[in-house]
């Protein structure tokens, strides 16, 4: 076990380091010069000279690679071109707002995709199965964005229950910050649900045929201890699996979802800062991104690890 | 023909009646077959069926509802036949659909391929390397590559095929581990088989089935991201037609005409179902671990 979890460990740091080095690489491939961008359009060339000295920006690569990593593990991320903010304040704003977002709409897809999951499997290949099971094949196919204009159609547009975009905190009134959460959340937990709820399925199917649960009938337990404590035990390491799996899927959802609410998290950062040339903040975002992805990648292994020890024996393979 | 070959043609007859007849046998798949090869004529054949040119705007008609007189599905904020973007957006959709998973099922294989079969230091490099891709969930990745190349439909082909190489990466190497210990393979390669022939006859042939099924889920995944890219003006560009990109004009007028927003939503929606249920289908006679 403690060698699974170092092996994982150097594995993801690898990762970690690789990953910084793409993003380093990346920024430096975008189009337009950030001395000259922050210098601005009409500055001369002895102000633009300056600034890339200032910045360090006439250094080799490896150079200016070893600086952004050393201030960054510093928290210093730089300052933003287009707002003259520090990038690092900028994301520390924002990542409670995507993490709520995030929280919510996990909890929204469990909420449907174990149930539902649970009740497939109890009742395969009956109407109680093929019902959920061809709604997660919908919700598969429906399109996030798409989903997200229909609810605003809905209980915005139509109805008037909830504003159509914008965010509040919940410090500040948890009803307004609910109620502008609420259809975001769906929209990714819907999402998220349709593949939680087949894996959960399957996944029960197997439990259900296994030995333990067929000796759990056999000592006489009624079969709401048997679905319900033993099996759904297993569907545990299910929902750890997913989440790890579809972490990736999540983060886009969260970009793509925080536009259309206009929510101010990590997502709408990353495309506001493509869109308004601000390669410092992209840089940060990414990097905190990929950083999150690959902490929360090797958390899942680890946990996975625990809950199902097989999983060990094989890991010298991959 | 000898008689030797004429049994294992015999045998591979015998194998497709098999699986023809199990998939006949599952209604779903097969709806799924029919509406994909529906949407695969209306994308061929989208500019002889469209009503109107695509492009043709008329300000003195815009936003008609639909079943209006001559225009199906209404007409959007230019005034253009919707009916026609529609039959015409398919065209992006499928052709990105199927480039990106072609592009990223070639390279995937190739690299699963070899990192399988060679083992040792290349299989590392290959694996960290599709580590580091997953590190890039792929809007971010879509995102950052319309900011280095520049917003275009094939920039967002290339976001989304890199970003589903790792998924072919992982079942080929999974697939040539386990084919590599056959006797059979074992046997080429005590024979001396060059390593092409083995790779590719001996190999690659068995591991078809799992990519078959890899692809029928990358397929509606590929279509519904360049529906994704084209919303946020990363993929496909104006005057084309996308049905990302007429959702997203449909966002700014929800309120005035919400039929607007709903129809590219149906067309995507049921193109990606098509791929869904027809992939369940072929998994279901492909996937031995899947039929119980």
């Amino acid at each position: 076990m403690k060698w699974y979890v170092l092996r994982r460990l150097g594995i993801s740091i690898l990762t970690l380091v690789l990953s910084t080095m793409v993003i380093f690489v990346a920024v430096r491939l975008l189009p337009g010069d950030t001395a000259q961008v922050m210098a601005g359009e009409s500055a001369d060339a002895g102000v633009v000279a300056a600034i890339r000295a200032e910045y360090g920006l006439n250094q080799p690569w490896p150079v200016q690679y070893l600086q952004w990593i050393g201030h960054a593990v510093r928290g210093d991320l730089g300052t933003s071109a287009g707002t003259g903010l520090s990038v690092a304040g900028a994301l520390a704003a924002r990542l409670p707002v995507t993490l709520e977002l995030a929280v919510l709409a996990v909890l929204i897809a469990v909420a449907i995709a174990l149930p539902l999951g649970q009740l497939a499997a109890v009742h395969r290949g009956t109407a109680r199965d093929y019902l959920p099971t061809t709604g997660s094949l919908i919700g598969l196919s429906v399109p996030h964005f798409w989903l997200g204009l229909l609810l605003i159609l809905t209980f915005s547009v139509n109805l008037g229950w909830l504003p159509a975009s914008g965010y509040v905190p919940f410090s500040q009134s948890p009803v307004g910050n609910l109620s502008r959460m609420i259809m975001p959340a769906s929209v990714l937990g819907i999402g998220l649900a349709a593949v939680l709820m087949r894996q959960m399925r399957s996944a029960m199917i197997e439990a259900l045929g296994s030995d333990y649960i067929r000796t759990a009938r056999a000592k006489g337990l009624s079969e709401r201890v048997v679905v319900g404590v033993h099996a759904l035990r297993n569907a545990l390491t299910t929902v750890v699996t997913v989440l790890g799996l579809e972490l990736g899927a999540l983060i886009s959802g969260v970009v793509i979802t925080e536009q259309i609410f206009v929510i101010p998290g990590l997502g709408k950062m990353t495309l506001d800062s493509v869109f308004s040339r601000d390669y410092t903040g992209l840089q940060g975002v990414v990097l905190l991104t990929a950083t999150a992805y690959i902490v929360i990648n090797f958390l899942v292994d680890v946990t996975y690890s625990l809950l199902n020890p097989r999983i060990r024996v094989g890991a010298g393979a991959s | 023909m000898t008689t030797a070959a004429l049994a294992v043609d015999n045998a591979r007859a015998w194998r497709a009646r098999r699986l023809f007849r199990r998939f006949a046998s599952r209604p779903p798949a097969v709806v799924g077959l029919v509406g994909v090869i529906l949407v695969v004529l209306i994308a061929i054949f989208a500019p002889l069926i469209s009503p109107y040119d695509p492009a043709h705007g008329d300000y003195n008609h815009v936003f008609l509802a639909p079943f209006s007189a001559g225009h199906v599905l209404g007409t959007d904020d230019l005034g253009r036949d919707v009916l026609s973007r529609i039959l015409q957006g398919s065209r992006s959709s499928l052709s990105a659909g199927l480039a990106a998973t072609l592009l990223a099922a070639v390279v995937g294989v190739s690299f699963g391929l070899l990192a399988g079969y060679y083992r040792g230091p290349l299989d590392t490099i290959i694996m960290r390397a599709t580590d580091v891709m997953l590190a890039f969930p792929f809007l971010v990745l879509a995102v950052g590559l319309a900011a280095i190349l520049g917003p275009s439909l094939n920039n967002a082909i290339l976001a989304l095929a890199i970003s589903s190489v790792p998924g072919y990466v992982r079942i080929t190497r999974a697939e040539v581990l386990g084919l590599r210990e056959q006797d059979y393979v074992q046997a080429a390669i005590v024979n001396g088989a060059p390593d092409r022939v083995i790779l590719f006859r001996h190999i690659l042939r068995n591991c078809v089935s799992p990519l078959v099924v890899q692809a029928s889920i990358t397929i509606p995944t590929m279509i519904i991201g360049e529906a994704a890219l084209s919303f946020l003006g990363i993929g496909v560009q104006p005057p084309t037609a996308s049905w990302g990109i007429m959702l997203s004009s449909a966002q700014g007028y929800i309120s005035q005409a919400p039929w607007y927003a709903l129809i590219p939503g149906v067309a995507i929606a049921i193109t990606a179902l098509s791929f869904n249920l027809l992939g369940d289908g072929l998994r279901d006679i492909l996937d031995p671990r899947a039929t119980k």
